[in-house]
Parts: structure tokens; C-alpha cells; sequence
């Protein structure tokens, strides 16, 4: 592995875009009121990029910076507890899944996305003590799924239109 | 870091891979079939039997659907009301006033939640409906 300069300056304009969109995300309401801490993860749609054209020691850099500077930021600490579950958890799945080149990655965010969301429900149960989160969180995977779908074929379109020449650095 | 030398041919891959292939059919089926199977029990959950109100995470009342009754949620200046086996927020000092307007909540899974003043009324079915899952 060589660390270019480029890959640096990749890695934190990356970092910057996901930490960028994890701050938009925590200012709308969250998908359960209940349980406000638990996000789609819209932060986590540049992971798939990063792994893809950084790899994935990168890429799951990237994640843990944004778990817990994001919940920093918007002055929620707790929130770095379900940012670091779901986030850090989701990007390892990500880079597996790119890394087999077995399933496109629309199907990788669902997969993402639905991961994430485990992670972040299992937290409020433990934090909770209430295992009943689980049966309020039906319209949370649906959600993330299509916003997984969603980001993955961001993540597939960014990947065709972008020349060859800027991807390898 | 055995990764990282992954990255030319991940490129070179994505660059030319379909937008879904057989193994994503295969999966998106499966998990189609886990979302309706899913949903089916969402929108079809047991009638409550239970009324938990948890105040800043803290549970404070736990009382049954069966009994109309009204009473104060200590700590609050709210009110829950129990009628024909639904409960309500029926009285809180919250600016806007969202926990009451959610109305009368009977079915298992179902929530109120007052978000300014931390309270969470949770229904519960008597066993028959625990972590999404029918018993
Ligand atoms: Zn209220």
C-alpha cells in the first residue's frame, strides 16, 4: 500500500463530504421519534466510493472520523455511541462486499443500509433495556433500504461517469 | 494491508460491472420476501394489553388497557388517560402539543412520544407480540 499525497487529499475531502451530509441528516426529524439517535446514515454513502478508489483501511478511517466528529458537531455526544455502531459496522460489510465483486453496489447499500440500522436498534435495545424498539423499527429498514438502493446507484453512476484517470490514485 | 492492493481491480470491475446482476436478483427476492413477511406483522399487530410510560428513559407507570382510568405522569404536568382499551396524552404543557394530538394508541407497538418533555407511552400486547415476532 502507498500513501500518496492524492490519496490524503481524497481521504479528507471524503471525510469532509460525509461528516457534511451526516450534519444535513441530523438536522431533520428523525425517522423514529422515539428514538431519535437512530439515522439512515446518509453520511455512509461516500464509504462505498472511498472503498472502492482508496480502499478499505480508508474508507473505514473515514467512517470512524465521522462517527464521532458528526455527533460532536450537532452537540449530541450520545449520538457518537450510534454513529460508531452503525457506521463503523456498515463500512467493514461495504468494504467486504466490494472487495468479493460478487453483488452490484445498489444491492450493497440495501445491504449497508439494513446493517446500519441493526447495529443503531441494537444499541437503543441495550441502551434502553427495552427490546421492544425492534418492533417500532419495520419502517426505519424499509426506509434505509430504498435510501441504500438510492446511494448505491449514486455510488454505481459516480463510478461510470468519472474517468478512469481520476479513480486510480 | 491486503486490502488496499484491492482498489485497481475494484476499479477496473465497477467500471464495467452491470447495475444488477444474478447474485443481486437472487438477494433483492430474498429480501422483498423478508420485507412483506415483515410488514404483514407491522400492519397487522396484536391488540395491546399493557401501557408502559417511560419518563427521560425511566419507567413511571405500567398499567393495563382493560381499566379506564386518568391519571398524572409523575415528574410531568401530563396526563394519560386510558378509555376502551386505548391511552392518550390527554394534558402537557410541550409547546407543540404533537404527543396529544397522536390521539388514543390501543394497538401492540404502538407509541406517543412527547419529545420536549421526554415521555414515551409504549403498548404492549400481553406476550403475543415481543420484538416484532409472534409468538
Ligand atoms: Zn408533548
Amino acid at each position: 500500500m502507498k500513501i500518496s499525497a492524492k490519496k490524503i487529499a481524497v481521504t479528507a475531502l471524503l471525510c469532509a463530504l460525509s461528516m457534511m451530509l451526516g450534519v444535513v441528516e441530523s438536522l431533520l426529524p428523525p425517522v423514529i421519534p422515539a428514538l431519535p439517535f437512530v439515522r439512515i446514515g446518509l453520511g455512509n454513502a461516500v464509504i462505498g466510493l472511498a472503498v472502492i478508489i482508496l480502499g478499505a483501511p480508508y474508507a473505514i478511517t473515514i467512517s470512524v472520523i465521522k462517527s464521532v466528529a458528526v455527533p460532536l458537531i450537532v452537540g449530541n455526544p450520545i449520538m457518537a455511541i450510534y454513529s460508531l455502531a452503525g457506521g463503523v459496522s456498515s463500512a467493514v460489510l461495504t468494504a467486504i462486499l466490494i472487495d468479493i465483486r460478487k453483488i452490484s453496489l445498489p444491492v450493497t447499500g440495501i445491504l449497508s443500509a439494513t446493517l446500519h440500522n441493526l447495529m443503531q436498534l441494537t444499541v437503543a435495545a441495550l441502551m434502553t433495556s427495552t427490546a421492544e424498539v425492534f418492533s417500532l423499527s419495520v419502517p426505519l429498514f424499509l426506509f434505509g433500504a430504498i435510501a441504500g438502493f438510492g446511494t448505491g446507484t449514486v455510488q454505481y453512476l459516480l463510478i461510470k461517469a468519472l474517468p478512469e484517470k481520476a479513480l486510480r490514485l | 494491508m491486503r486490502f488496499a492492493s484491492h482498489t485497481e481491480k475494484n476499479i477496473t470491475h465497477y467500471k464495467k460491472a452491470p447495475f444488477l446482476g444474478v447474485w443481486d436478483f437472487v438477494l433483492l427476492l430474498a429480501l422483498i420476501f423478508a420485507a412483506t413477511v415483515a410488514l404483514k406483522y407491522y400492519i397487522e399487530p396484536e391488540t395491546g394489553s399493557v401501557c408502559t410510560v417511560y419518563v427521560d428513559g425511566e419507567k413511571v407507570i405500567e398499567t393495563d388497557l382493560l381499566t379506564d382510568s386518568v391519571t398524572a405522569i409523575p415528574g410531568t404536568h401530563a396526563v394519560l388517560t386510558i378509555k376502551d382499551g386505548a391511552a392518550a396524552i390527554t394534558e402537557n404543557d410541550c409547546p407543540n402539543k404533537i404527543c396529544m394530538k397522536t390521539g388514543f394508541v390501543g394497538r401492540a407497538g404502538g407509541t406517543i412520544v412527547c419529545a420536549p418533555n421526554k415521555i414515551v407511552v409504549k403498548i404492549s400486547g400481553g406476550g403475543y407480540f415481543v420484538t416484532g415476532v409472534h409468538k
